[in-house]
């Protein structure tokens, strides 16, 4: 024989006031937790810490450097990771240095960068966007943004970027969180396009005004060989084949899996066949996704 | 036409594509330079995962144990070996949604939409499957307080994740806010499994399951809000 029903508990109940005591224990036990769970020789737990934490965080450096941290040169990382000097350890945009030791080395490199970023290495981080801005500049052009618009839309990008910076964790893929930023970004200037565009619809119509100038200003080549495709597959096509990225690192950036990866890349190949075929540009014989 | 000669194509017309100008480089650089500092990386996705799921149960716990234990005591062996570990594996996927939710470029499970899909299927068929009697009396005046209670616990499993979580949020907080609203949903389910002890199934049904729904549609609302709060700021 089960009890007979009771009603729940009346919404008088002081739950909040649980709820209030449990966000306030919280919020103390995640201001400390950090210092007794970084793993020893993690370089990235370098805050400086507020007054009343100064003493621990001493204890805690000792604890995982064995002694105070000196300014990073870039040097250590180099060795530590087996990686030649280059040019990209500076101001120097070229990359080609990196690409010819093969894309471990380079993820590698762009790992090392990131870490010294997190440092507040201003040397990395100005090598970062010397390294990266080039793709991420053609990841927007790609979606049909205008040259200025990809100008814009990657200074944003490098100011989320450097806004989330502590959300990277080192040793994950560094290409997919670069890219799922840009990709956050490109969609808010989308959404922010159109209601720009609904409220100046009015104004055109009145005016007249006509206004091309932006399509002569888009990249023709690539966007307009890309222009069939749907937003979703034109950036899968990006970030695989132009940027060189795998599957997976793919399906992390637009979050998804790698089954809807290799379906989106593989309905992109079928309208590119027929569109560059219809162009009359190599043969008619159909191959494998590679 | 073979793909390789396609990605001949595209690796060509990529390469012509005009090359960023260095002077716009220099100055995102340049910008960046007055806010460059040491930052403290984000916590590992395995302990932000035992934290959410620990404050669940501590709330859920908690919550009964000011309120009284008396569904769990109303429950049968069978009832209490299906409805709790079910309702743990539920509340680990959500928080392991709601973790990859918040980092950028994390491998994904499923998106928040269909966690919420998932979740609420899930409930209601494990709940029609344990219980019977589907009496219409009295069913909305001892149905709503269990409503307001699923709610009411769910808003501090929803601050205590969200401080958990507050460093994240980086890419679309939308869909972060909706899996830490299905999350915190879960523990007000939790609360009302062990607490009452109405045991009709339209009653578990209709109002102990829609408390996850609400809630992660809660979430969404008030992450929306913001963002286009922010958007209106021109921030």
């Amino acid at each position: 024989m089960r009890a007979p029903p009771q009603p729940g508990s009346s919404p008088k109940d002081p739950g909040i006031v649980i709820g209030v005591l449990f966000v306030w224990a919280g919020w103390k036990v995640t201001a400390n937790v950090p210092y007794f769970f970084a793993a020893p020789g993690d370089a990235t737990v370098t805050f400086r810490p507020r007054p009343s934490n100064r003493s621990r965080w001493h204890f805690y450096e000792r604890l995982t450097h064995g002694a105070a941290m000196t300014p990073f040169d870039g040097a250590s990382a180099r060795a530590s990771t087996g990686a030649a000097p280059g040019p990209n350890s500076g101001h120097n945009s070229g990359n080609d240095w990196v690409r010819s030791l093969g894309p471990m080395y380079m993820d590698k490199d762009l790992e090392t960068l990131m870490a010294r970023y997190q440092q507040g290495d201003h040397s990395a981080a100005t090598a970062l966007i010397h390294r990266l801005s080039p793709q991420l500049h053609r990841f927007f052009i790609v979606q049909f943004a205008s040259r200025g618009d990809a100008d814009d839309l990657l200074q944003e990008t490098w100011l989320r970027i450097h806004k989330v910076r502590h959300t990277y964790r080192p040793g994950e893929p560094v290409l997919p969180w670069f890219y799922a930023i840009a990709r956050h970004i490109r969609v808010d200037h989308y959404r922010k396009a159109i209601r720009t565009a609904a409220r100046e619809q009015r104004l055109e119509e009145t005016h007249e005004v006509a206004s091309k100038p932006a399509a002569a200003s888009k990249t023709p080549d690539l966007a307009a060989l890309l222009e069939p495709l749907p937003n979703s597959q034109r950036e899968v096509i990006e970030m695989l084949k132009v940027a060189g990225m795998s599957l997976e690192e793919v399906a992390r950036a637009t979050s998804s899996s790698v089954g809807s990866v290799k379906q989106k890349a593989h309905r992109a190949y079928e309208r590119l066949r027929e569109r560059l075929t219809a162009m009359g540009l190599g043969s008619d014989r159909k191959g494998g996704l590679s | 036409m073979k793909d390789r000669e396609i990605d001949e194509i595209l690796k060509t017309t990529a390469q012509a594509a005009p090359p960023v100008e260095p002077a716009l480089l220099d100055r995102v650089a340049a910008s960046l330079k007055p806010s460059m500092r040491p930052v403290r990386t984000i916590w590992p996705a395995w302990l932000l995962v035992s934290l959410l799921i620990l404050i669940c149960a501590a709330v859920a716990l908690a919550g009964a144990a000011k309120s009284g234990f008396f569904g769990f005591q109303a429950q049968n062996a069978l009832d209490r070996a299906m409805i709790f570990p079910a309702l743990l594996i539920l509340i680990g996927l959500a928080a392991t949604t709601s973790v990859r939710a918040t980092i950028p470029g994390s491998r994904r499970l499923v998106s928040s939409a269909a966690l919420l899909a998932g979740i609420s299927v899930a409930l209601i068929a494990l709940f029609g499957f344990l219980f019977r009697g589907y009496q219409t009396e009295n069913l909305v005046p001892h149905g709503i307080p269990c409503l307001a209670t699923g709610l009411l616990y769910a808003i501090p499993t929803a601050l205590a994740s969200w401080l958990a979580l507050r460093r994240g949020f980086a890419v679309n907080s939308i869909a972060a806010a909706t899996a830490a609203g299905t999350l915190a949903g879960l523990a007000g389910v939790a609360m009302l499994e062990l607490h009452c002890a109405n045991l009709q199934a339209l009653h578990i049904l209709l109002w102990h399951a829609s408390v996850v729904p609400l809630s992660a549609a809660a979430g969404a609302l008030l992450a929306w809000t913001l963002a286009n709060k922010r958007f209106l700021a021109g921030r």
